[in-house]
């Protein structure tokens, strides 16, 4: 009687929001993401990361494998391992070089290499599209694309980090697939 | 009773009395323990993921240089029990550290500060010490000896703060090495026996301290309190002011500085090392880098071509002009290099000189028709139409 009590009481919580579960499945459905002005068609039964963060993070078999990763940035932000800057006007290119070298600095990311890098309509605005490699820590080697393009006073990246032997090949269709799907809210 | 306590006592000081005073490598009693060679083949197995991480800066003419150096710091006793190597790792911050048994590596940006040979034998002096010194095992030694008596009284005589932590903060070899580095006393004997070895070895001990106003250079530059090696030790400046009065008290502290020879071998990793600044938007450390790459080696078009990038991507009042000009320069050192080509044609793009843009881009994909980037560049040129 008294764990079927606490069950529902649980369970009620969880309906009434009271208590989120950090990860939640996805459908294969547009989703609208009001905080991060953008809507996307996400793959059908990945997970996605509750927690409210300004970036959207999904995973299919655990982020150290592979993740997908929606992330607005403001213009006039500070990045975290290079002190250069994103500004107003521009190109395509020139933000492809900012993000890359954001990625290139990174303490975490060991030998990154650049593969490519070429423009690309994304949410319809003119972007570029960059592949790229790098190794962890434990030598373990990882291959990745990243989307973006500037909109405003916003930078908006999508990017899609695999381990390099199976999962990304595994899993860049999806992600190609969720970024032609997407589109800015305003 | 009070006996049982005395055989009690003495007992658990003995249960973890492993001794810290080994002779170093080249003594005449030198004997390899056992828990150092533990520590010897744990230290092989952690290089494995190191040499793998595509960390290693590869030049040979580099590492042959930095080795010969080596070699002129370390006797025959050393050379037969040890390998002792020198490798360089691509990272712009000034570190170098040793393993204990006698690998030692050293950062390019570590390399892009020194000004000469002299000020790289004390370093490679000091680190090749940690590992002739022992000071891997001898401290790991002391740390037991402390966590394993205060363990046994712990059990014996009642609860203790908790010590469990003391053990296990040990970390791995290399990052104790590279990151917090040794005691305040072993770091003193490093100092003070490596720069033995380099008035040895014939150079200029003058120029040991200045090895100091690098790193406290650095230090002042990212706003730090001290850098990497320096959790519990000397204090840079200390540590400097300990050098100076050593080499004051020498009676003819002269000596080779060797500052041509070392500024050729280590141009590579001078540029690597603004490549590497420029990335991280250091414009100002770049630009030094550039320039001193420049003035060892003028014919290179590489210099001109990076300071060209350091002023088009700092993109200041004054900047594009100046990059004009070193990408001009570039070009004239070398017409077949074909990314000044790109980097005007943006300048000019940005400014709205579009025909001389469209001219540059061409000139840019003539040079390397595969370049990662050709797309843009095509989108470029259909922009300039």
């Amino acid at each position: 009687m008294k764990r079927s009590l606490l069950a529902i009481l649980a369970f009620s919580l969880i309906l009434q929001g009271c208590f989120t579960l950090p990860w939640s499945q996805t459908k294969a459905k547009t989703y609208e993401f009001p905080k991060q002005n953008m809507d996307i068609t996400l793959p059908e039964g990945w997970m996605m990361s509750n927690r409210g963060d300004d970036i959207v993070l999904l995973t299919r078999d655990g982020a150290l494998l592979q993740y997908i990763m929606l992330e607005p940035i403001h213009v006039d932000s500070e990045f975290k391992y290079t002190k250069k800057q994103l500004k107003r006007g521009m190109s395509p290119l020139e933000q492809a070089e900012v993000m890359l070298d954001q990625m290139a600095s990174s303490p975490d990311w060991k030998g990154f290499k650049v593969l490519g890098k070429k423009p690309a309509k994304v949410a319809t605005h003119n972007g570029f599209r960059a592949e790229f490699t790098y190794k962890d820590s434990d030598g373990l080697g990882y291959r990745g694309i990243v989307y973006g393009f500037m909109q405003n006073n916003w930078f908006y990246g999508l990017h899609f980090v695999a381990t390099s032997r199976h999962y990304f090949d595994r899993d860049k269709q999806a992600f190609e697939d969720l970024v032609k799907s997407a589109r800015l809210r305003i | 009773m009070r006996k049982s306590f005395i055989f009690i006592f003495v007992g658990i000081l003995l249960s973890g009395c492993a001794s810290t005073h080994l002779p170093p490598v080249d003594a005449q009693n030198y004997r390899k323990v056992p828990d150092e060679k533990r520590l010897w083949d744990r230290a092989a197995e952690e290089r494995l993921g190191l040499n793998e991480s595509g960390l290693l800066f590869k030049d040979r003419a580099l590492e042959g240089y930095l080795n010969r150096i080596m070699d002129n710091l370390i006797t025959d006793e050393i050379r037969e029990r040890m390998d002792v190597q020198v490798k360089v790792l691509n990272n712009p911050y000034s570190n170098a550290f040793a393993y204990p048994d006698g690998l030692v590596y050293v950062h390019t940006g570590m390399l892009a500060r020194i000004e000469n040979e002299a000020q790289l034998a004390t370093l490679l002096a000091h680190e090749i010490t940690h590992a002739t010194h022992r000071h891997a095992i001898r401290e790991r030694r002391s740390f037991r000896n402390k966590a394993a008596v205060l363990a046994s009284m712990q059990a014996t005589f009642g609860t203790l703060p908790a010590i469990g932590e003391l053990t296990s903060a040990l970390g791995e070899i290399g990052a104790k090495a590279a990151v917090s580095g040794y005691s305040r006393g072993m770091e003193t004997e490093a100092d003070t026996i490596g720069l033995e070895r380099m008035i040895v070895a014939g150079y200029d001990p003058r120029e040991a301290p200045k090895l100091f106003d690098h790193l406290i250079a650095e230090m002042d530059e990212e706003g730090a309190r001290e850098p990497f090696f320096f959790g519990s030790h000397p204090k840079l400046k200390d540590r400097k002011n300990n050098f100076s009065k050593h080499v004051a008290g020498l009676s003819d502290p002269r000596g080779r500085v060797g500052k041509k020879a070392f500024e050729e071998k280590v141009a590579p990793a001078i540029l690597a090392t603004s490549e590497l600044d420029l990335k991280a938007g250091r414009f100002a450390r770049a630009e030094q880098g550039a320039l001193r790459y420049a003035a060892i080696r003028p014919k290179d078009a590489s210099g001109s071509y990076l300071l060209g990038e350091i002023y088009r991507q700092r993109a200041q009042e004054g900047d594009y002009e100046k990059a004009k000009e070193q990408f001009r320069r570039a070009v004239s050192l070398d017409g077949k290099m074909a990314e000044p080509y790109r980097a005007i044609a943006i300048l000019y793009f940005n400014e709205g000189h579009l025909a001389r843009a469209k001219t540059n881009f061409e000139a840019y994909l003539h040079r390397n028709p595969r370049a990662e980037d050709r797309d843009f560049i095509l989108q470029y040129i259909r922009q300039c139409k």
